[in-house]
């Protein structure tokens, strides 16, 4: 199920909370875990098994490390299974496709494809739930003997599928006891209004001009004019943020809705002013994740410098392939390693010595030529030439490549989207949490009442696009 | 009571009436089995159960294997979950005001287009930007092969404009809207030894007057009349002079196909004028078949449909397959005319000219025409479509399977 549907807001979301508020807390988890598996279920029928499978591996290796305490061997043991499997279940569904369609591309080789689904946030809820047995392992946490609390964590229906990574160290504390206040509730309705309509109000509606662009070009970028190509890769920079972030800051609502509170995942990274910033503020509970589980213990910076860059390549590498199994999102996660080892090195020094516009500019236009890696590459093709061929003509085409400075698709879209465009950078920017601050903290008592008011024009036009999906006239009546 | 609200209480208590407020409607109030606006049945609710099974099940294991499985797991095909978000979202209490409010932030936002509709001034045109070329050579090629197959009948094309290309000149040039002249006159350098009618010429020396409805795709009385004028012309006969006819306005609100996907009640509503000869109409009668079942009228004109939202469809009733229509008129000519809905308020006029015209809608046959009429019974053969549906589909290309 995905929270910006209708089932999730008039269907799921009623009869879960009323439950959840209903009973007294010790049942609490019980609702949140029924919930949890059929919010998951009503997406992914068969494969909530897997995630079933995963939780109760987990769990069971989490008791056995518990009670033998005092054997390493055991404990190594537990672990390695517990590991095994979430990377076993993770590269079943997720690479085993890629892998064998390109063995199969570079050998000749006619392996079959089983083409396997990829089963909804199997990437998310593999992390979350490999989190608690590395921390148990390192002795960060407490064991969860409870089987509800622990399903109840994994299955925790608003991290479940989309991020942000809740790790099981974020909220050990809250999964057995916790209190939920009036102001909690408050704040999450409010969070989780500003997430559905960054969703549904900016994402998808700056995204259609992206596809549309996109489809029209067919991969083939040759065509499109300059002014064209940077609508069509900044459509898709604010799509991709204004997706992310809404659905982390519905989840981040919902969970305090449900007396939780989740890490951050997005603090404006489009004001960073150099690429490791952008990546300290971008998908925040990502990087944290790999920072603590494959950095580290490969010795962080700590073994020298050259170490150090490898460690940082092997981390990047690794990010850009857990986002998909394509080449393209490889190559996306090794050119923001490249960046960031350059920015170590010494251009983060010069950033800081130039003009703060100029290092902003900088960061900016390097993370859109990133989302022409990420967005604008024919994710099946398995052949680096031909992937490389798009970067470049897209990139390309960014510069004047083409011939074309600006063209009638450049003006529909600034005629047709100059208005959403311009909301997007307001968003992007930190400047409406500017103004709401200063109405929560300095203004008079009764402009506050003005939030709620405003949340509530947000949601109605939010309900309005979700609703009128299926609308669809037919010129003559369809048989 | 000490009561005290504050900014968390209100907003819960607004959320909590929006959530519970709209499913509570939804679920009260009647269900609609259709949408008129969209003109189509809207979702039943999806149902997990094997209905037949499930009435011989005897058994706990017949009852669980009554359950339609495959209906939750099927990923390539809408599940039974995608089918209850689809139910909800055609129900949705208040659904067509949510509609409207929707189109009304989209034009704020400033999207020219709602649903593939421009609005300019008090006009409602249907958008015609882009269509599959090889779709037209099917179509070209099917009507060319026809004609050539019938050297003795003559036949004829008349392309008809729609009301984008009246107003061609004040769409914005960077929208991609496609010129209908130039979509005309390529297509008539290759219709073979098919005829061809200008009628965009005569629809364009009066593109100031009321010839296209404003809320609907088609063209209206006046409209037609002008293509009628160039048609008699090309078929050999004198078209009567506006002058020579009683006009009889129907219905003054008439919301039409391009209302419906916009919902924008700003646009004036449509009135619908029926043309009779002030000198007295030929007789007809009118044999509708609709594949299953003929209906017989003894007049061109429908008067039930001027009750219900589709009044358009008063013009020879509804797109069916056939319309066989016999007039006193005593001249022996007889016209078959393979059409889209265009023709529907052009035929009243063509009737004087004729003792038989057939309407045949090549979108609704399937197989050889032949088993419904003979071709040789006709003295000619009019192929009558707008540009959109011409370029939208390959169904006129499907005259080629008559022998």
């Amino acid at each position: 199920m995905v929270f910006s549907s209708l089932t999730f807001l008039f269907a799921f979301m009623p009869i879960t909370f009323i439950l959840y508020y209903l009973v007294p807390l010790k049942a609490k988890n019980v609702i949140i875990m029924i919930s949890g598996i059929v919010f998951y279920a009503w997406g992914e029928p068969l494969y909530v098994f897997a995630m079933l499978l995963s939780t109760a591996i987990d769990y069971c290796a989490g008791l056995l490390m518990h009670k033998y305490d005092d054997n390493p061997k055991i404990r190594t043991a537990c672990l390695i299974v517990s590991l095994l499997m979430n990377l076993g279940l993770l590269g079943t569904f997720k690479y085993l496709g890629f892998i064998i369609n390109s063995v199969n591309a570079w050998f000749g080789w006619e392996i079959a494809n089983p083409n396997l689904p990829l089963p909804i946030g199997i990437s998310f809820f593999t992390f979350q739930s490999m989190s608690y047995t590395i921390d148990l392992y390192r002795r960060n946490i407490k064991v969860q003997k409870n089987p509800v609390s622990f399903i109840g964590f994994v299955s925790l229906f608003p991290q479940l599928v989309a991020g942000p990574i809740v790790r099981y160290e974020d909220i050990q504390n809250e999964i057995d006891n916790r209190t939920i206040t009036e102001k909690m509730v408050g704040d999450g309705i409010c969070r989780f209004i500003t997430g559905l309509g960054k969703k549904v109000l900016i994402a998808n509606n700056i995204g259609m001009l992206w596809t549309t662009i996109k489809e029209t070009a067919g991969f083939d970028y040759t065509q499109l004019s300059t002014v064209t190509a940077w609508l069509g890769i900044l459509a898709f920079t604010f799509q991709i943020f204004f997706d992310f972030s809404g659905y982390s800051d519905m989840a981040i609502g919902l969970g305090k809705m449900m007396g939780f509170n989740f890490p951050e995942n997005f603090d404006y990274p489009y004001m960073s002013h150099s690429v490791s910033e952008f990546w300290r503020r971008w998908h925040m509970t990502l990087g944290a994740w790999f920072k603590s589980y494959i950095y580290i213990p490969l010795g962080g910076n700590r073994k020298g410098l050259a170490r150090t860059i490898i460690n940082l390549l092997i981390v990047w590498t690794v990010t850009g392939i857990w986002h998909g199994a394509s080449w393209n999102f490889m190559l996306w996660g090794l050119y923001f390693g490249i960046l960031i080892v350059l920015e170590r090195l010494f251009l983060g020094k010069v950033l800081e010595k130039i003009p703060p516009f100029f290092s902003w500019l900088y960061t900016f236009v390097l993370v859109v030529f990133g989302w022409v890696m990420f967005d604008a590459i024919d994710p099946t093709t398995v052949d680096i030439g031909v992937m490389f061929s798009q970067v470049f003509t897209y990139i390309g085409a960014l510069f004047g490549a083409n011939g074309v400075f600006i063209d009638n698709t450049a003006f529909s879209a600034i005629m047709n989207y100059g208005i959403i465009f311009a909301l997007c950078i307001l968003g992007s920017s930190d400047l409406i949490k500017t103004f709401s601050n200063f109405i929560r903290n300095k203004a008079p008592q009764w402009m506050q009442y003005g939030i709620p008011v405003v949340q509530l024009v947000v949601m109605l036009m939010s309900i309005a696009y979700l609703s009128t999906a299926s609308y669809n006239p037919f010129l003559y009546f369809n048989f | 009571m000490n009561f005290k609200m504050t900014p968390s209480k209100l907003m819960i208590a607004l959320f909590a009436i929006v959530l519970l407020a709209v499913p509570i409607v939804t679920i009260a109030l009647p269900k609609q089995e259709k949408s008129e606006n969209e003109n189509r049945t809207l979702a039943k609710f999806p149902s997990l159960i094997n209905q037949t099974k499930m009435d011989k099940a005897e058994s706990f294991g017949d009852v669980i294997g009554a359950i339609r499985w495959d209906y939750i797991t099927v990923r390539d095909k809408p599940s039974f979950m995608d089918d209850i978000e689809t139910y909800f979202s055609d129900h949705l209490a208040g659904r067509e005001n949510w509609v409207v409010a929707k189109n009304n932030m989209e034009k704020l936002v400033g999207k020219q287009e709602i649903n593939g509709v421009f609005t300019i001034d008090d006009q409602m045109i249907q958008v015609f930007k882009e269509y599959d070329p090889e779709d037209v050579q099917i179509n070209m090629d099917g009507m060319v092969k026809f004609a050539e197959n019938h050297p003795e009948l003559p036949c004829y094309l008349m392309l008809a404009p729609t009301a984008q290309e009246m107003y061609y000149s004040r769409m914005p040039s960077y929208g991609g809207y496609l010129s209908q002249k130039t979509f005309i006159d390529e297509c008539y350098k290759n219709a073979g030894s098919v005829k061809t009618i200008d009628c965009l010429s005569y629809l364009s020396g009066h593109k100031d007057d009321y010839i296209y409805y404003r809320t609907d795709h088609h063209w209206t009385s006046l409209g037609a009349y002008y293509a009628y004028c160039a048609a008699a012309k090309a078929l050999g006969y004198t078209a009567y002079g506006l002058n020579e006819f009683n006009i009889e306005s129907v219905s003054s609100d008439f919301h039409g196909t391009l209302y419906s996907k916009t919902l924008d009640s700003g646009v004036t509503a449509d009135t619908i004028d029926y043309y009779h000869l002030k000198n007295g109409e030929p007789k007809v009668t009118m044999t509708a078949d609709d594949g299953e079942a003929k209906t017989v009228y003894d007049s061109l004109y429908v008067r039930d449909f001027l009750k219900v939202k589709d009044k358009y469809s008063s013009f020879t009733g509804s797109n069916v397959p056939y319309i066989d229509i016999e007039t006193d008129v005593d001249n022996g000519k007889s016209l078959l005319l393979v059409k889209d809905s265009y023709a529907h308020s052009l035929v009243p006029f063509l009737a004087k000219h004729y003792s038989r015209i057939t309407m045949v809608d090549l979108r609704y046959t399937s197989g050889s025409l032949e088993r419904f009429l003979d071709v040789n019974d006709y003295s000619q053969v009019l192929f009558m479509y707008n540009v959109s549906s011409f370029a939208g589909d390959t169904s006129a290309g499907e005259i080629m399977l008559t022998k």
